[in-house]
This record gives structure tokens, sequence and C-alpha cells, in this order.
């Protein structure tokens, strides 16, 4: 899966300091990481009427798998639905739901922690993102029904969106009277 | 067959409008959510709050006007979100666009450049679904945009004092707003930039709720001889100068109570304090609770009922707490999350519409009406 990029002229560097692109990993069980579109290496910028190239920190941006990666798994996807954890305690955590596809309502569920390996339990947590598909698991010539849920990792805030953050907040703040 | 709101609708004097020496307070509650529609008298409306209609998914507060006939661009005076929580403000953003004469005001803990700059971080999140903050965004767009051909678009911003009177309302009517206090204030500026704020480095989530609602406006009506209480989801929290307390403390309001009382946060036990019941509310006042679904246990609670009803036998809800039975077009997903799952259901299954009106002549009574799966609390069952 190639990563997005643009490509204009005239470039005012050397090409070859654009060339490292992320690495597509590949991280089981959580497969986010397994397609990584979205990636986001250079962006042209324009200054003094002269389009270049500038480099941007590396940006993986994981999401849930599709229908086909999935099914190429072995694993038949009936439902998926995005949750984001409402409330936890210690034996259970309670969840929005949206599905996937939006044709269904949304949808809140409560989970025993028990659906997670305990390595998992501290990613459960007010705000975090999980995914849970129901569908069937291919096992040679069978199937069985499964659930599985498993939690997203994003990747961490970066310095530079903190900073364009601030900015705009700035530019909104000033514009409507906000303190 | 669960029938929908509009079918329930269907046949009903919803749409009657009121009468120009009319008071009216109306509160829709589907399951998740929470909004109020005021009427103060000669076409002018006040908007607090929002929530989603379910089926059709448009904030409550527009379709009801909506049937009523009310121009919501002309007619609407002040649209007001109590605090920022996802269950108060779902569709607030399409509410306020709508209503192009109305103020926007909103609590004086959200009066802080880190709430600004909260909400722009948040934005660039890459998470699925939205929230309060979505919502508050689009409302400072759409102030934004008006400040392009206006002089003046600042929100106002509610504080224990603060009164909206003239030249938002006309001088007959009169909201007060109760709550925040300095204290809780202070507080919230604190929290936003402390728990709320994302750091550098820092696991990426959703915007999370805090734990106590004490930045909430609690709002007091008054219009001729009506009057009413709206809590928000303002809690007690036992400390000085932060919640309930807080309002009996530094409440300076006449000697007659208030008609009635929009229970703050669902009829939690957290938002109970007897001496508001005893000191701001007059006997056997009337009471609207809505419910919460979206957690484990929701509320109000078997208990929480009870206690309401010992307080007033006048007390009504938008629709029965609880969530109802989850059901999927394939057999093998309903099987399996009903497996993998403690609860699984519907977050907004049952709308309902509390709907109070009086004339503000002095002997006049409330009359209430209840539309879609809206019933007195003495009839609701819940399961201890």
């Amino acid at each position: 899966m190639s990563a997005a990029t643009t490509t204009t002229a005239p470039i005012r560097e050397p090409r070859s300091s654009f060339s490292e692109r992320p690495v597509t990993v590949r991280s089981t069980p959580d497969f986010q990481f397994l397609s990584a579109s979205g990636e986001v290496t250079v962006a042209d910028v324009k200054v003094s009427n002269i389009t270049m190239l500038i480099r941007r920190e590396p940006l993986r941006v994981p999401r849930p798998l599709t229908f086909e990666e999935w099914s190429r798994l072995g694993f038949i996807l009936l439902q998926k639905w995005e949750g984001v954890v409402v409330e936890s305690d210690n034996d259970s955590f309670t969840a929005k739901l949206l599905d996937s596809h939006g044709k269904l309502p949304p949808h809140d569920a409560t989970f025993s922690r028990a659906e997670l390996p305990k390595s998992e339990h501290k990613l459960i947590e007010p705000g975090a993102p999980f995914v849970w598909t129901l569908g069937y698991r291919k096992i040679g010539n069978t199937r069985e029904r499964a659930s599985v849920v498993y939690f997203r990792s994003l990747p961490p805030l970066i310095e530079s969106e903190i900073a364009t953050a601030e900015k705009s907040a700035e530019d909104l703040r000033g514009s409507i009277g906000w303190k | 067959m669960l029938k929908t709101y509009a079918d329930q609708l269907a046949g009903s004097n919803v749409a009657e409008r009121p009468r120009d020496d009319e008071v009216e307070v109306s509160v829709f509650g589907p399951g998740y959510g929470e909004c109020v529609v005021l009427h103060l008298t000669n076409d002018q409306w006040v908007i607090i709050d929002s929530c989603l209609e379910t089926g059709s998914e448009q904030p409550s507060a527009l379709k009801y006007l909506s049937l009523l006939n009310v121009d919501p661009a002309k007619d609407v005076r002040l649209v007001l979100a109590t605090h920022y929580h996802d269950d108060h403000i779902a569709g607030i953003g399409a509410v306020f666009e709508n209503c192009r004469a109305a103020q926007f005001a909103c609590s004086m803990a959200l009066n802080s450049a880190d709430w600004v700059k909260l909400i722009e971080i948040y934005r660039s999140y890459l998470i699925t679904g939205g929230s309060g903050v979505d919502e508050i965004r689009r409302v400072m767009r759409e102030l934004r945009k008006r400040g392009e051909d206006r002089e003046v678009v600042s929100p106002m911003f509610c504080i224990a004092g603060r009164i909206f009177g003239e030249p938002t309302l006309t001088a007959s009517a009169e909201v007060a707003c109760l709550s925040p206090s300095d204290a809780a204030v202070a507080i919230m500026h604190t929290r936003i930039r402390e728990k709320l704020l994302p750091r550098v480095q820092r696991r990426r989530l959703a915007v999370p709720s805090l734990e106590s609602n004490d930045g909430s406006v609690v709002l007091a009506l008054r219009v001729g001889f009506a009057s009413a209480l709206l809590g928000a989801d303002l809690e007690e929290r036992n400390r000085p100068g932060l919640g309930w307390q807080a309002v009996l403390d530094s409440h300076v309001g006449g000697a007659d109570g208030y008609d009635g009382f929009k229970i703050p946060h669902h009829g939690s036990s957290t938002a109970y304090h007897l001496d508001v019941w005893n000191r701001l509310i007059v006997p056997n006042g009337w009471a609207v609770i809505t419910p919460y679904n979206r957690q484990k246990e929701p509320i109000p609670r078997a208990t929480d009922c009870q206690r309401i009803r010992r307080m007033t036998e006048r007390s009504f809800i938008t629709s029965p707490p609880g969530w109802s039975r989850f059901r999927h077009p394939d057999s093998t997903v309903q099987k399996t999350a009903e497996e993998a799952t403690l609860r699984i259901g519907v977050e907004q299954s049952k709308h309902g519409h509390v709907r109070l009106r009086r004339s503000v002549a002095a002997e006049a009574e409330w009359r209430v009406e209840l539309f879609g799966h809206a019933q007195p609390l003495s009839a609701l069952r819940i399961a201890a």
C-alpha cells in the first residue's frame, strides 16, 4: 500500500531527502497497521509563489480493517461496530457503538472485561476507541461464530498538531469574542 | 412492534400553539439526551440544550417548533447550552444555525482559552462519532459567520446572578442563572486545563466527560405569576461554594417557591438536596425527569423514582429508563452479540415529551400534557 504523496515542481531540495516512507507495520493480533493508507510524509507549501515540498513528521493513521481484509484473514464479517468507552469499573465497561456501515442507529453495550486478555485491560478507560466485529471465523472446512473486540492503537499527539490547534484556536477566539 | 414517536403524535394536539398569554415549558427526552423549549408569552421562544428525535434524528426543538408553525429564525430569542456533555447538546449546532435572530449562551466554565484550544485539538482526532465538543465548535463557526455582517457576535456567558431580560427577552419575562458559582467556574477552568487538554505523546482518546457537572447552568424562569426551576445536570457536591448548596446559599428570590422543577441530572441521587425541594419549590409542584440510558445502570433508578414521588405527586418522566431489546436483521449477529455482552440496546429508543402550559395570570394552573412515551412517574415500573 503506497503512502499518499504530492509531487509538484519545482522541487527545491534533492528528492532523496523525501524517500523515508513510513514502514507498513504488521501488528497482530490488533491488525491496525495492516494497511497504512492515509500516511502523510510530504506536503506542498507555497512560498513566494514557488511550490516546494517540505518534509513533515510521518503520521501513520491506523484504521479498522475493511470487509475484504477481514475475509483474507479467514473471517466472514457480518457486523462491525466502532465503539468508544463511556464508563468502566473493575468488572466491565460500557460503550457507545456506531455501526460502521451507518445502517443501524447508535447502540450502547456493556462488556465484561473478560472479553479482552488481561494485558489489554489497561487500555480500557473512558474515551478509548475500539472496534467490535461479529462474524464467522473459518477453520479448515468448518467455521465458528466469533466476536472480536480490539482496542485501536492510534498514534499519540505530536507537537505540531498541538501547535496547529493553538493557532487555530487563537484565530477562532479572536473572531467571536470568546475569552 | 414499538410505535414510532411520529406515529404516537398522530392525532394528538401536539401542534396546538400556546396562547399569547401562556407560558410553556416543554421537556423532551429520548432515552439519551435532553432538551427544554420555553414559550415566554407573545411568540418569544427559548431553547435550552438539544437532543435528537428518535427516528428522524432531527433536533427535537426544531421539529417541535415546525409542528407549531413557529419560525425559529425569527421567534427564538435565546439558545442556551447548560454544559458540554453529549446528552445535552446533540444537534445544538443545527439549532443555532436555524435560529438566526437568537443569542447563544453557555456556561462561564467554557469561557477559557484552554477550552477553545481543546475544541481545536479534538477536531483533528481520528475517532469515529461526534461529541459535544464538535457541536460547540459548530456553534462557534456560526457565530463567526454571523460576525461577518454584524457587529456583536460574542456568546453570553452564564454565571450565578446573571439575568436574561431586556433586550434579549421582553420586560415581562425573566430568566435568571442560579449557577455556576464563581468557585465552580474556577474549578472547571482548572479541570479543563489539567484533565481534558491532551498532552504531547499521550494516548489519543475521544474527549472524556468530567466526573462532575459543576459548571452546569441552573435557570430560574419567571413570567407574570408563572415560574419554574430548570436544574440542568447540577449535582450536590457537599463542598462549600459548589453544587446545589451554593445555589441555596446565594439564592435571594422571593418567599414564593417555583411552581415546578426540571429535576437535575436525570433524577439521580447525586443531584438530590432536600432543601432545594423545601425552600425553592412550592409544595406539590410539578416535576419532570428525563432518563439517561448510557451507563451500566440507567437512571433514574427505582429508588430515585420513589424519592421523587415522596416530594411531589405531580412528577412525570419523558420516557422509561432502560435499554430496549437488541434486534439485528442477521440472527447470527443477534445471538453472538447477546452472548458477548452483558447488555446491549439502542441508545435512543423511546422518545417522549412533557408539555406544561399556563396563563401568566395569578389564579391560573399548569396544564400537563404527555406525548410519545412520556408518563406520570406513578405509572412507571422499574425493577429494584
